[in-house]
């Protein structure tokens, strides 16, 4: 009747590999595949630029791309069980939001307030900020979707979060100098690139903090499944399981949208890729599916963003939004009660 | 305690806190219910039902007074030594998701699996004792969200017996359902009872059946809580004065409720 979930996990995680070493591949500079191999084994390539644009820029480039596409979808995942809505997601509830508004006052806050310059250079501030910012947002979605019955109203709180933190972000470019405002465009586009493996050891860092958490909130989900009520009855501490998904999704988005700009709709749309593909409610599945779907989404995405055969490299958000987009409306015109 | 009772109260008032002072809704309740048996919970719209089985399981605190699961107070124990006593099936709506019958009923073995839910084969034969003894087993591979409201009814009932619990609560299970289903779910929570030796409590405005089938009843009515057998509570007119208004009479020789006109 259906695979065994292993072997489905297994295809998954060789998926993964073989896109991550497309994605080291490819790119506006051609560089044949040996040298590639080459340089990834430690051994010099037939050209030294090469093997400068492999190990430190297309590696890092890659990995980013798993670490973004993982901790987003996961944070998704959490999002969607905890708010009970199937098309919950960080980008959608506005969380994506608060980071930019986190980041935004660290880039162009000097101007207002002076404290800032000497932040805005260090990746780690950056980080902190867009972990404040995000888990702001989550919290103000929090206190709201406790004030509502409807679990379809939190979307559209999430869209007003998304606008008033993108007025305060447009107040502050007004106060920005040029520099800021063109740094803080660049980062708002989206951007695996330009990722040094200091960036990448803080994200690495950042991102495993949050799935241990969510991984160790995988049976409470399953209980939330049958909503509050029934996981209290089940013996599930909601209080302190509900904080620990909640900080668990706000230290992934924060910390991806830090580094990589806000991406749009992975994390809405790669837990019903898992879902469809296991077709199974349980976490302990969902959440090692979605990791995998979500690492194999964004090295596509990002491959897609290189144009192969070109010399062009689009932001990544307009890739990511570009397929996202027509995934909501087709789980929006096929909803029942499933969570697909 | 001394008893080996299941469920008490003792001087137990249930109601709402609120700021401007507590909203009681009944006070004064002292119960005990014993295992192996079916008991009904019965009053009129508004009398408090739903707010008597938050209070008895803990969901919301009592305005005064205790309870006691087993024993022990129910304020003193964690959520996980209660889930092993206690299993409930509510009305809430379930929400959204993608899981397999056998996957609902599995839920019922959260208290006891690890920290991740994996089952082991001692969760898998009272998984699978339960979804056979309501009878839902064909539809074990079924999503939840594809069964009727009767079958979905009965995989509830299936996840509180996985859970393992001498006390099973019901929070008006028939509602939604047909009368064959109606008579089949009494049935069933009647044999769960006998068989297995649980003290299943329920609410329900389905008189008839209650009446018929119940071992004892609990009648929430002007502020008080009655609890006994069929047959004390017509002695003591209890059932006379369950429905105050006048459009519902109680027969005595028949044993069942009337138009009152």
């Amino acid at each position: 009747m259906r695979q065994k979930p292993a072997t489905v996990l297994i295809l998954l995680l060789l998926l993964v590999a073989v896109l991550f070493f497309a994605d080291i591949c490819l790119g506006p500079v051609a560089i044949p595949f040996k040298d590639v191999w080459r340089s990834l084994t430690g051994n010099s390539a037939s050209k030294e630029t090469w093997s400068y644009i492999i190990v430190n820029y297309r590696l890092p480039k890659a990995i980013a791309a798993i670490l973004a596409g993982t901790g987003l979808s996961v944070s998704g995942l959490l999002m969607q069980t905890l708010f009970r809505n199937p098309l919950a997601g960080p980008y959608v509830l506005g969380v994506s939001s608060g980071s930019s508004l986190g980041v935004a006052f660290i880039i162009m806050g000097a101007g207002l307030f002076p404290f800032f310059a000497e932040l805005a250079g260090s990746a780690i501030s950056l980080t902190v900020a867009s972990c404040l910012g995000s888990s702001l947002v989550l919290a103000l979605v929090v206190l709201v979707s406790a004030r509502l019955r409807d679990t379809n109203a939190i979307l559209i709180v999430g869209l007003m979060f998304g606008s008033f933190t993108s007025a305060i972000v447009g107040l502050l470019s007004w106060f920005g100098s040029a520099e800021q405002l063109q740094k803080f465009t660049f980062w708002s586009m989206g951007n695996l690139s330009n990722m040094s493996w200091d960036s990448i050891g803080i994200l690495s860092f950042f991102a495993v903090i949050g799935l241990v958490m969510a991984a160790a909130s995988i049976k409470s989900l399953d209980a939330f499944l049958l909503g509050e009520n029934y996981a209290r009855s089940l013996g599930v501490n909601v209080r302190i399981s509900r904080l620990l998904i909640l900080v668990s999704t706000s230290i992934l988005a924060g910390s991806i949208t830090a580094f990589a700009g806000p991406i749009a709709f992975v994390g809405l749309a790669v837990p019903h890729l898992a879902r469809l593909l296991f077709k199974t409610g349980q976490h302990r599945i969902l959440f090692l599916g979605t990791i995998l779907c979500g690492g194999i989404i964004l090295l596509l995405c990002d491959i897609l963003c290189q144009l192969p055969g070109t010399e062009t490299v689009l932001p990544i958000n307009a890739i990511t939004s570009i397929i996202g987009a027509p995934v909501i409306i087709f789980l929006l015109l096929r909803k029942r009660r499933s969570a697909v | 305690m001394k008893t080996n009772a299941i469920l008490s109260a003792r001087n137990l008032s249930i109601g709402y806190k609120k700021k401007s002072g507590d909203v009681v809704i009944a006070q004064q309740i002292n119960l005990e219910l014993q295992p192996g048996k079916l008991i009904s919970l019965l009053g009129a719209n508004g009398s408090g039902k739903s707010t008597l089985l938050r209070t008895l399981t803990g969901i919301q605190p009592a305005i005064d007074g205790s309870v006691f699961l087993n024993g022990a107070d129910i304020a003193s124990l964690s959520a996980r030594q209660k889930a092993t006593l206690l299993s409930l099936v509510l009305t809430d709506d379930l929400p959204p998701s993608d899981l397999s019958v056998f996957e609902l009923v599995a839920l019922g073995r959260q208290p006891y699996t690890n920290w991740i839910g994996t089952l082991s084969d001692s969760d898998t034969s009272p998984i699978e004792s339960a979804m056979e003894s309501v009878g839902i087993s064909y539809l074990a591979n079924r999503k939840y969200y594809e069964l009727s409201s009767g079958q979905l009814q009965k995989v509830l009932i299936a996840r509180a017996l996985a859970q393992d619990t001498p006390l099973l609560i019901l929070d008006e299970p028939s509602t939604h359902l047909d009368f064959l289903h109606r008579a089949e779910l009494y049935r069933l929570l009647k044999k769960l009872a006998h068989d297995y030796h649980k003290c299943i409590l329920f609410s329900t405005h389905e008189l008839d059946m209650a009446l018929q089938l119940s071992d004892e009843f609990l009648l929430l009515t002007d502020r008080k809580l009655v609890h006994g057998g069929i047959d004390q509570l017509i002695e003591n007119g209890s059932f006379d004065t369950l429905f105050p208004s006048g459009s519902v009479r109680f027969d005595r020789e028949n044993r069942r409720f009337y138009f009152g006109w």
